[in-house]
């Protein structure tokens, strides 16, 4: 995806921390640099909030109702008259707690049952990688529907529903990455030294099995941000009148013609964290697996 | 014969799933807190239609009996009853599966004809104009929500241009044309991210071949470049794109969902969306049976098709 990058020199690094390794890793990894920049940025943002925003979200003002981006409001405003710029900068928070959230659910359980099924194999490989089997013949959004519709619609369990569509897809290429380092002669010295499994499969087989999760896990962070978005848009996610970005869309659609902005906003604001994401995983794929630079 | 012994392999494999995913969706109803009929029926229904519901459910046999009760009417296409208009379950989903079928269909066409082209081109053409389009399409098209790009289709070409319907469904057997027409912009929506992978993915498997010695074989025996790249190095690398392509239906299947709900098509990704709104959960449970059944068949087939083209396979060299 990226285009060539240079390799800078590990001393001239360490040496200037601070302007040099910026731009050490922009040489290294221009997409990475640039996402992670982005993913850093929206983070700060969305976490400190009420800084940022000029109004709080949900302050109306009806005389000012559907107005087009003005020096008041810079993005314009609602159907309700709230600022459409500050309910974006919440919209952001519960973006990036469902991206957090979800993959850290999907991260800690699908690395630990991976790293188990890729290490011992045979029947527990079986008993672990069956059900994932199973979770993976849903597309993700009609479990992450069902698992809303069913059991309720609030954050929480949001983050927990994507969080377990997600498991099955960390659990296999955890145990994919396990079965190549198992098989490793390192692997085997530090067995035949006596070892423990536990020992093992946390000091040697995880760290240097990670790379490829988290290349996933940078894409699933985005995933994430639509799942919620597009759950939230069919009204299936956070409820009014809580500021998600897929709920303003879908909020904005009646208005579209009049207030285009209601619509466009909170879309591009999807599409930059997605993006940002995007481009974080794409530097990492070419930084962390090298064979496969460029595709 | 490999094939064939390929084939039933791949099928019998496919029994545990099929098994896993019957429980997974049985077990989502008797999840929720409460007496299921109560559930179904909500806190108004009559003790005389709990007991109905009760009894066709099979509620007051031990779990394992009520799933076993439940699957064989499955089986005999029974997909169970929607309590709320009474119309049984397979009858709502007969109308609906089409229009999804049809429209993830002509968005994989779509999206074939848009990413397969420019993939080539840009593993052809380096830095080309053809290459920038493919980065482009391909970051910015996993990046952008799908139901945005509807609702900026809609906009544009619906509400502005007029030239696409901006909603609703006109059948093939009403009219040809305008059941095109009403398909396009939803199709084309949901086309663009599968486009996007996939052109990432023609792009380096068509490097991958062109890389190859036989390549350069057959360029230096004199072979016209066009047949070079759409006679041989297209058949070598369609194996790749052919894997992809299956493995993301289940993107278009799950795009569907929200895509139809964009532009109101009756298929099976709204009637879960409504049912689930409306807490009509056997609805819920049979749309999802549907979804899981389409998704496991086309990974069937993606199998097969992965058979057929990789020689290994059907020359059993395994």
């Amino acid at each position: 995806m990226t285009t060539v990058a240079k390799t800078t020199p590990n001393s001239q690094r360490r040496s200037y921390p601070s302007v040099q390794s910026l731009r050490a890793w922009f040489a290294a990894s221009p997409s990475a640099f640039v996402g992670g920049t982005l993913i850093i940025l929206l983070l700060i943002i969305a976490f400190s909030a009420p800084l940022f925003a000029p109004y709080t979200p949900e302050e109306m003002d009806f005389a000012a109702a559907l107005t087009g981006p003005s020096p008041t409001h810079w993005l314009g405003t609602d159907n309700f008259g709230r600022d459409v710029l500050t309910r974006v900068v919440f919209g952001y928070r519960i973006s990036m707690a469902v991206a957090l959230g979800s993959v850290g659910v999907g991260l800690i359980v699908g690395v630990t049952l991976g790293l188990l099924a890729g290490y011992f194999g045979g029947i527990i490989d079986n008993l672990i990688m069956r059900p994932m089997d199973v979770l993976m013949a849903f597309p993700a959004i009609v479990l992450v529907v069902a698992l809303t519709g069913f059991v309720g619609r609030n954050l929480s369990i949001m983050i927990l529903a994507i969080g377990i569509v997600y498991v099955p897809i960390f659990a296999r290429v955890m145990r994919g990455a396990t079965l190549e380092i198992v098989g490793q002669l390192y692997v085997e010295g530090a067995r035949a030294r006596g070892a423990s499994p536990l020992r093992l499969m946390l000091i040697h087989v995880l760290p240097n099995a990670i790379a490829p999760v988290l290349i996933q896990a940078s894409a699933l962070m985005g995933i994430a941000i639509l799942l919620e978005s597009g759950l939230s848009f069919i009204g299936l996610g956070t409820q009014p009148p809580d500021p998600s970005l897929g709920l303003m869309l879908s909020e904005g659609r009646q208005f579209m013609t009049d207030a285009p902005w209601m619509v466009i906003v909170p879309g591009v604001a999807i599409s930059i964290a997605v993006l940002g994401f995007n481009l974080l995983g794409n530097g990492l794929q070419d930084t962390l697996n090298p064979s496969r630079k460029g595709q | 014969m490999r094939l064939l012994r390929y084939i039933a392999q791949r099928l019998l494999l496919l029994l545990p799933v099929l098994f896993g995913t019957s429980i997974l969706i049985f077990l989502l109803l008797r999840l929720i807190p409460g007496d299921p009929a109560t559930v179904i029926l909500g806190l108004r229904a009559t003790p005389e239609r709990l007991e109905i519901v009760r009894d066709e459910l099979g509620l007051d046999l031990p779990i394992h009996l009520q799933y076993i009760q439940w699957l064989g009417n499955i089986l005999q296409g029974d997909l169970g009853q929607d309590y709320r208009s009474n119309v049984p379950v397979t009858t709502l989903l007969q109308t609906r599966i089409p229009v999804t079928i049809q429209l993830t269909l002509f968005a994989l066409i779509l999206a074939i004809v848009i990413a397969v082209p420019l993939g080539i081109r840009a593993a052809v053409y380096p830095n080309g104009a053809a290459d920038r389009g493919a980065m482009f399409l391909g970051l910015f098209g996993i990046s952008i929500p799908d139901f945005w790009l509807g609702i900026m289709l809609i906009l544009a070409f619906a509400l502005g241009l007029r030239w696409f319907p901006s909603s609703g469904y006109v059948p093939l057997s009403e009219s040809v044309i305008g059941n095109l027409r009403s398909f396009f912009l939803p199709a084309l929506t949901l086309a663009v991210g599968l486009a996007a992978v996939l052109v990432r993915v023609t792009r380096s498997a068509v490097l991958e071949v062109l890389d190859r010695d036989f390549v350069r074989f057959l360029r230096a025996k004199g072979l016209r470049e066009q047949l070079v790249i759409y006679k041989h190095v297209l058949r070598n690398a369609s194996i790749q794109i052919v894997t992809v392509i299956g493995l993301q239906f289940g993107y278009l299947l799950g795009g569907a969902v929200i895509v139809e709900e964009v532009f109101s098509l009756p298929g099976v990704g709204r009637l879960i969306v409504n049912a689930t709104l409306e807490r009509n959960y056997p609805v819920v449970q049979a749309g999802m049976l549907v979804v899981a059944f389409l998704f496991i068949v086309v990974n069937l087939i993606t199998d097969v098709l992965y058979g057929l083209l990789n020689p290994n396979i059907r020359e059993g060299q395994s």
